[in-house]
């Protein structure tokens, strides 16, 4: 993998990994009598749902908008998008949706990485693609 | 001597630069709010994600969002009403906002946590969430608007605001955050596919809780009517329509016009659900209006009504307030700032339709919410303020700033803390055990009535036993207590937690008002008589063990599930004839 497209993938996770310590902190804080255990899966769960796939998708305007603005636009998409996508699957194949929804999060995680792929890396950076070598 | 002046005056301006820069002073200052935010929050939860019983819920509506969550996370069709809360008929379309219902369903599954407890967690966090990308966009401004803006917020924490988040506005929260995310969008919205967020945001929106989206497209509109004619684009095109041409290529307002038309139909996809019931839904509100029914279009919540809010509510802050809204005015009309254009049209459309109500009555609710739609009103004053002293402040502006930020942050925490709140006001763990009884052991097609409980006037409670229950109806009972005649016979009501819309056999969807029943039935038609055996009035506690015991004696029931507060008893003759009118001693 070249140089530049490490540095960019790391700090994409740097502002993710930023994002989950302190919203991990706030809430172990507040909820200083629960479990650890309870405080930890409830930030991964709205981590891997919802935050993760939107900022995923919200890759899309790399360079456009700035880091910050991004994750918040993700987090947007993410709360408004993974429901979405669940309440129309429930309507068209009536399943419940807890059957299938780690799999939309995953989906639009995959998403949102092939068209920062296709749409960001491999137009700037010539040669440049996910496959880890 | 001048010399030295000079040079005194150089050093204490150098410490005071180093000193700020030493500390990163955004930073210092967020984990100072931080701080603070966590005091507020310290009256909710007690400390704890995850409670025996739902927890800090204040009225009814909390719920009924719970039901819903249970609902998404234990059904497979989200489209239709279970018995539960449909007194067993069939074919009751859901009309419900889903969205905070599924978020809350997919955390409890992924937790192994109540979902009632997620209810709370998840106004809580979109609240903070939301005035964290107010606090952004107002950053993107200025450093010091957004700073100014951001102690309003913490009022959202203490009483009548917290309406929002322990009576019932979790849909109005959850939309709070696609609301706030969409101002960031209309920021960008002249950029690549931005125009598909805003289209997600407002979709999500619909589908959360449609109101707090028509405000924000109201804000749109007078966004986008500020600019052009501040550009004096109308004019311009009024007088030579040709330049649209250039102007859809050149001039960001129109681009942005043009990709927020562009965002539309991206909405209405995201609204398919609503689409068959939609002139049906219009109708019966429209029916309303005329009529000046439930829900007048233009009306005014008087300040004497309780548990809404007024501009005293605010304290100190309902001044800042009315000069932030003659500023934001102000910039609205002649500042040239596209951003800041966008969050005055922003506050002053959410402020104008919570104390109009232009969209129903039940507009005043986002009245609640205020503490974090009006934080650019208060910005916005107090940095009006802060600019018109900068100049004679020159080099010590910063330590200005700090300090008053600070005192704000001081006279908030000192006037607004909120106060401890109700942890079990209508459920408790003794009622919540015996729910989760009737859940494991009644079968799906039974009846189960729930008679008397001092704390039952929230009916929307039952239906997280998610069994199909019915009702003894309190004041009928009541009546009855004060005759002191035991009686069989109830007037019981089931109630549909839906908008009485179903589903007929052609697939068409028709309003029907006759769903919700009312019945005057014996206790034996039921199969489970659920009840409290304590009262705080002794004369219904002794009415109510009397009736429960009647039964055990001389209808066959016996006890099913009892704890310290509750009992279950199990009809084991269901329809056989009930005891005869007795006297009561």
């Amino acid at each position: 993998m070249k140089k530049e497209n490490k540095k960019i993938i790391l700090d994409e996770l740097k502002m993710l990994g930023i994002a989950l310590l302190l919203f991990y902190a706030f809430f172990q804080i507040h909820y200083h009598k629960e479990n650890f255990f309870v405080v930890l899966k409830m930030v991964f769960a709205h981590f891997y749902l919802f935050i993760i796939p939107g900022y995923s998708l919200s890759l899309i305007f790399y360079e456009k908008i700035n880091k910050i603005e991004r994750l918040i636009i993700g987090v947007g998409i993410g709360y408004g998008l993974q429901p979405f996508l669940l309440y129309l699957i429930n309507a068209i194949v009536k399943v419940n949706i807890m059957k299938y929804n780690v799999f939309v999060s995953a989906a639009m995680i995959l998403l949102g990485l092939w068209l920062f792929n296709r749409s960001v890396l491999k137009e700037k950076i010539s040669g440049f693609s996910l496959d880890i070598e | 001597m001048g010399v030295e002046t000079v040079q005194k005056d150089d050093l204490e301006i150098k410490l005071n630069a180093g000193f700020l820069k030493k500390f990163n002073i955004v930073v210092v200052l967020l984990i100072v709010f931080a701080i603070v935010l966590l005091k507020f929050l310290s009256v909710y939860d007690g400390g704890m994600l995850s409670h025996p019983a739902p927890y800090n819920y204040l009225a009814g509506d909390m719920f009924a969002f719970s039901t819903y969550a249970e609902f998404a996370k234990y059904e497979n069709d989200l489209t239709v009403a279970p018995p539960y809360i449909s007194e067993g008929e069939e074919n009751i379309v859901i009309t419900f906002s889903m969205i905070g219902p599924i978020i809350s369903a997919q955390l409890s599954q992924f937790t192994g946590v109540e979902t009632y407890d997620f209810i709370i967690h998840i106004n809580i966090l979109f609240i903070i969430l939301s005035a964290l990308i107010i606090f952004q966009f107002l950053y993107k401004i200025d450093k010091k608007l957004a700073f100014f803006s951001l102690p309003l917020a913490l009022l959202v924490f203490k009483w009548p605001f917290l309406y929002t988040i322990t009576w019932g506005m979790h849909v109005s929260n959850v939309n709070l955050l696609f609301v706030a995310v969409s101002l960031l969008c209309l920021a960008y919205l002249d950029k690549k596919y931005v125009f598909i967020v805003l289209g997600i945001m407002n979709g999500a929106g619909f589908l959360a809780h449609a109101r707090e989206t028509l405000m924000f497209n109201t804000a749109i509109a007078l966004y986008f009517f500020a600019r052009l004619l501040k550009e004096k684009i109308l004019v311009n095109l009024l007088k030579q329509p040709s330049l649209i041409k250039t102007y859809l290529h050149e001039n960001k307002t129109i681009i942005s016009l043009k990709n927020y038309l562009f965002s539309i139909p991206i909405m209405l996809l995201m609204m398919f659900r609503y689409i068959p019931i939609l002139s049906i839904f219009l109708h019966t509100k429209s029916a309303a209006y005329v009529y000046g029914e439930s829900s007048n279009l233009i009306s005014w919540m008087p300040p004497w009504l309780p548990s809404h809010v007024w501009f005293k509510d605010f304290g100190f802050y309902q001044y800042i307030i009315f000069a932030g809204a003659i500023v934001a005015l102000f910039c609205l009309i002649f500042q040239k700032n596209r951003t800041l254009d966008i969050i005055a049209s922003f506050a002053i459309m959410f402020m104008f339709n919570g104390f109009f109500s232009v969209l129903g009555n039940k507009t005043t609710q986002i009245r609640h919410l205020f503490p974090i739609l009006l934080m650019p009103l208060v910005g916005l004053a107090l940095f009006f303020i802060y600019n018109s002293l900068k100049k004679p402040l020159k080099n010590k502006s910063e330590i200005v700033f700090v300090i008053l930020f600070v005192i704000m942050i001081y006279f908030t925490a000192a006037n607004h803390m909120p106060s401890p709140i109700s942890d079990y006001a209508f459920s408790d763990p003794y009622t919540w055990n015996a729910f989760t009884w009737v859940k494991n052991n009644v079968a799906d097609n039974e009846k189960v009535l729930i008679l008397y409980g001092d704390r039952h006037n929230q009916e929307t409670m039952f239906y997280m036993m998610r069994k199909v229950q019915f009702r003894a109806w309190p004041e009928e009972y009541l009546k009855k207590v004060s005759t002191n005649i035991l009686n069989s016979t109830l007037f019981t009501k089931g109630t549909i937690l839906a908008e009485n819309f179903r589903k007929t056999e052609s697939g068409e969807i028709t309003h029907d008002p006759a769903i919700t029943t009312w019945m005057n039935e014996t206790l034996c038609s039921y199969n489970y008589v659920y009840s409290d055996k304590l009262s705080s009035n002794s004369q219904i506690q002794k009415y109510t063990l009397a009736m429960l015991e009647k039964l055990i004696k001389e209808n066959n029931f016996s006890v099913a599930y009892q704890n310290e507060l509750v009992v279950v008893l199990k009809n084991n003759n269901v329809g056989g004839k009930c005891f005869e009118d007795e006297v009561l001693v």
